[in-house]
């Protein structure tokens, strides 16, 4: 891995002697920016108090001189002794026998002829590189996705939770220490702790920089662990609704963002499952799945729902892992082969499949969120599909989906929303119907001709829950922006639209269509 | 059985109710198979049940043999039932539920035994409650990446009434 220095604890500045070009002599102004707009930047102003610096090495000050200046003499004026020089850059390193105030020793130094600059001897950190024992040793996801540089921007907020949406995790890990919410219950079993949950919850969002065990993706992000499965890692369809309501519930009623992790697929269409899907959606709730483990263009459930980001697993050579499932509903992938994470018992092991995946993007989509909290789920999807590292085709591949999560980039520049919404409202002769089927087409001239069937809803009968469309409303909450026709059909009824529609990004599409016998 | 006893001898009257007491309780139809020197044996409690009435399904994986054997899923899950009627599913165990997402062992020491119950309403995928008649009833073991179990695969298979 590439490391990259960083002054501790500082905003950026540019470093060390070698960048301080055209200094005045001994003027004792080194430490003060050069006034004017637009000046390259240098060292800051000293603070009042050594309290105000940046972390450096205590009782040590770094002197450089100008040419022909006894440095060992100017050490030796101001009580220190050098401990090192540097011939070439006439420095030292000056140590203080016993404590004593680092800027005013600087500022007397400062003032002094032949003096160019004091410093500290400032403390440089490896960039983002936490002491968690086994970030190094036994962890490769993090690294992979470009964790570390994100964390240098932002590790996480209580407030952008990850709900991990799973069997029971062990609540007590010392790795979850003040992080885990109280969440629910909806398979109703024991609530026996299991290695699955566990593991997923730990890639997530174990602590970071903790000193033991491993560094989650997001360190401060909260965790809501929600049992859908039983402890043999079977989830039946109405528990996995309950509990992706039970997220997106939470997310209202605490005012927090939450992104719901499911690790967890199956072949079925569930109508149960998609509504859960559209309501978590429009309380802003991110949904993410694995792709599925077995190795072919597959859709599973509830990766593919549309509103859900479907995540398959890349290996560390960043090829597509070969069990893992993959197709035109593929979003990213992500680290999924010998994930090192925790499990109960204090404990850690590895365990591979898409369910390792997708924690990874969970954790992403948070630390989005703790950044930038007023992103709609689409936005912080289509950010992380857009910032995406292309493998394979340049842009979007079935194999990759949008490519490899990159967690650095997606705290970047936010890109286009590439998703917008869409409503068709469905009437006949009587008005307004419910309960009409409405697919979305690939847009045609006149809408004729329609093949390629992109996604599919049913026209409400009415609130309630309060976020359920109106009357004859089908409503597509994540629809990608491109040219679509819809039609509408009941048993005895169907019709289309007579022109296509075109979903613009971050925008709201309507449409009528009329449907007669 | 009475008829049987005056013909019989002691001791094969004795080995005869011993046999009797040690019959399993779960008396139904039982069939078995055999995956790395590992007994799958699919077994029901009754041999007919009434309308609407649970059937109880077990399907035990015993290791009789000196080493023990693992097995790899893909998934969380570890065994399907399939039942059909003349060729035609009618329902499937894993219909309406999924599966955590990494790959699970399962390793049975020597003479270990793992066991696994469920139960079936007699309601077909749509819902609806089946009509009497013959029915069979399959246990799939799906370690193979990619296995979608389905009727006719290898696996013990049973035959059970459905009575009015």
């Amino acid at each position: 891995m590439t490391r990259t220095l960083r002054r501790a604890g500082w905003t950026p500045l540019v470093l060390s002697v070698l960048l301080l070009v055209g200094c005045t002599s001994g003027s004792g102004l080194i430490g003060v920016p050069s006034p004017g707009p637009g000046g390259p930047s240098g060292p800051p102003p000293l603070p009042s108090s050594d309290a105000g610096l940046a972390d450096h090495v205590p009782q040590q000050i770094v002197i450089g001189v100008q040419p022909n200046t006894d440095i060992h003499r100017i050490a030796t004026s101001v009580g220190g002794t050098v401990t090192r020089e540097i011939k070439e850059l006439r420095s030292v390193t000056v140590r203080f026998p016993q404590p004593t105030s680092i800027v005013d020793n600087i500022r007397k130094l400062q003032a002094m002829a032949g003096v160019r600059y004091a410093e500290p001897n400032y403390l440089y950190q490896l960039f983002g590189t936490p002491n968690d024992p086994f970030f190094s040793s036994k962890q490769w996801g993090p690294q992979e996705i470009g964790a570390p540089s994100a964390w240098d921007i932002t590790k996480g907020s209580p407030n952008a939770v990850v709900a991990v949406l799973d069997s029971a995790l062990d609540g007590t890990h010392p790795e979850f220490s003040g992080k885990v919410l109280t969440g629910n219950n909806c398979e109703g079993g024991p609530t026996t702790a299991v290695a699955h949950g566990t593991h997923v919850a730990g890639i997530a969002a174990a602590l970071g920089n903790n000193g033991i065990g491993i560094a989650g993706v997001n360190w401060n992000a909260g965790i809501l662990p929600i049992q859908v499965c039983n402890t043999s890692g079977a989830c039946a369809n109405s528990d996995i609704a309950c509990g992706i309501i039970f997220g997106a519930t939470f997310a209202t009623l605490n005012s927090v963002r939450v992104v719901e992790n499911l690790s967890l697929g199956g072949p079925g269409y569930a109508q149960q499952i998609k509504d859960a899907v559209d309501f978590a959606l429009q309380s802003g709730v991110l949904v993410i799945a694995s792709s599925g483990n077995d190795g072919k263009s597959t859709v599973l459930f509830p990766a593919g729902y549309p509103g859900v980001m479907a995540v398959g697993a890349s290996t560390p050579a960043n090829g597509r892992a070969t069990f893992s499932t993959y197709g035109p509903h593929l979003s990213v992938i992500a680290p999924g082969v010998d994930i090192y994470s925790t499990i109960p018992g204090a404990s850690y092991t590895l365990m591979s499949g898409t369910s390792m995946a997708a924690p990874h993007v969970a954790g992403v989509a948070a630390l989005i969120l703790a950044l930038s909290p007023g992103l709609t789920p689409t936005q912080v999807r289509s950010q992380i599909e857009r910032t995406a590292t292309h493998l394979g085709s340049s842009a979007f591949d079935p194999q990759f989906g949008w490519g490899l999560v990159n967690a650095a980039a997606a705290l970047g520049a936010l890109a286009p929303n590439n998703y917008g919404q869409v409503q068709i409202t469905v009437q006949d002769t009587l008005g307004l119907v419910g309960g009409a089927d409405v697919v979305l087409w690939v847009g045609t001239a006149s809408c004729l001709g329609l093949t390629q069937e992109v996604q599919t809803a049913q026209t409400s009968f009415g609130p309630p829950p309060t976020t359920a469309p109106p009357l004859g409303v089908a409503s597509f909450n994540a629809v990608p922006v491109g040219s679509y026709c819809a039609t509408a059909s009941t048993t005895t009824e169907m019709g289309t639209t007579a022109a296509p529609l075109a979903v613009a990004a971050g925008t709201l599409t309507t449409a009528t269509v009329t449907i007669s016998p | 059985m009475c008829s049987l006893l005056p013909h019989m001898r002691a001791s094969n009257v004795v080995f005869l109710i011993a046999g009797l007491c040690l019959a399993p309780a779960v008396a139904g139809p039982a069939a078995h198979t055999g995956d790395q020197g590992v007994r799958i044996e699919l077994r029901l409690n009754k041999p007919a049940y009434t309308a609407t009435e649970p059937v109880e399904i077990m399907l035990m994986l015993s290791n009789p043999t000196s080493t023990a054997a693992t097995f790899q899923f893909p998934t969380g899950q570890m065994f399907d039932f399939l039942v059909t009627r003349q060729g035609k599913l009618i329902w499937q165990w894993s219909y309406g539920r999924a599966f955590t997402q990494a790959f699970t062992r399962l390793t049975l020491s020597p003479g270990e035994s793992r066991v696994f119950n469920e139960r079936w309403d007699q309601r077909d995928v749509q819902g609806r409650y089946v009509p009497a008649g013959e029915y069979e009833m399959l246990a799939v073991f799906p370690t193979d990446v990619g296995l979608v179990p389905r009727a006719g695969a290898d696996g013990p298979q049973v035959r059970f009434q459905i009575v009015n």
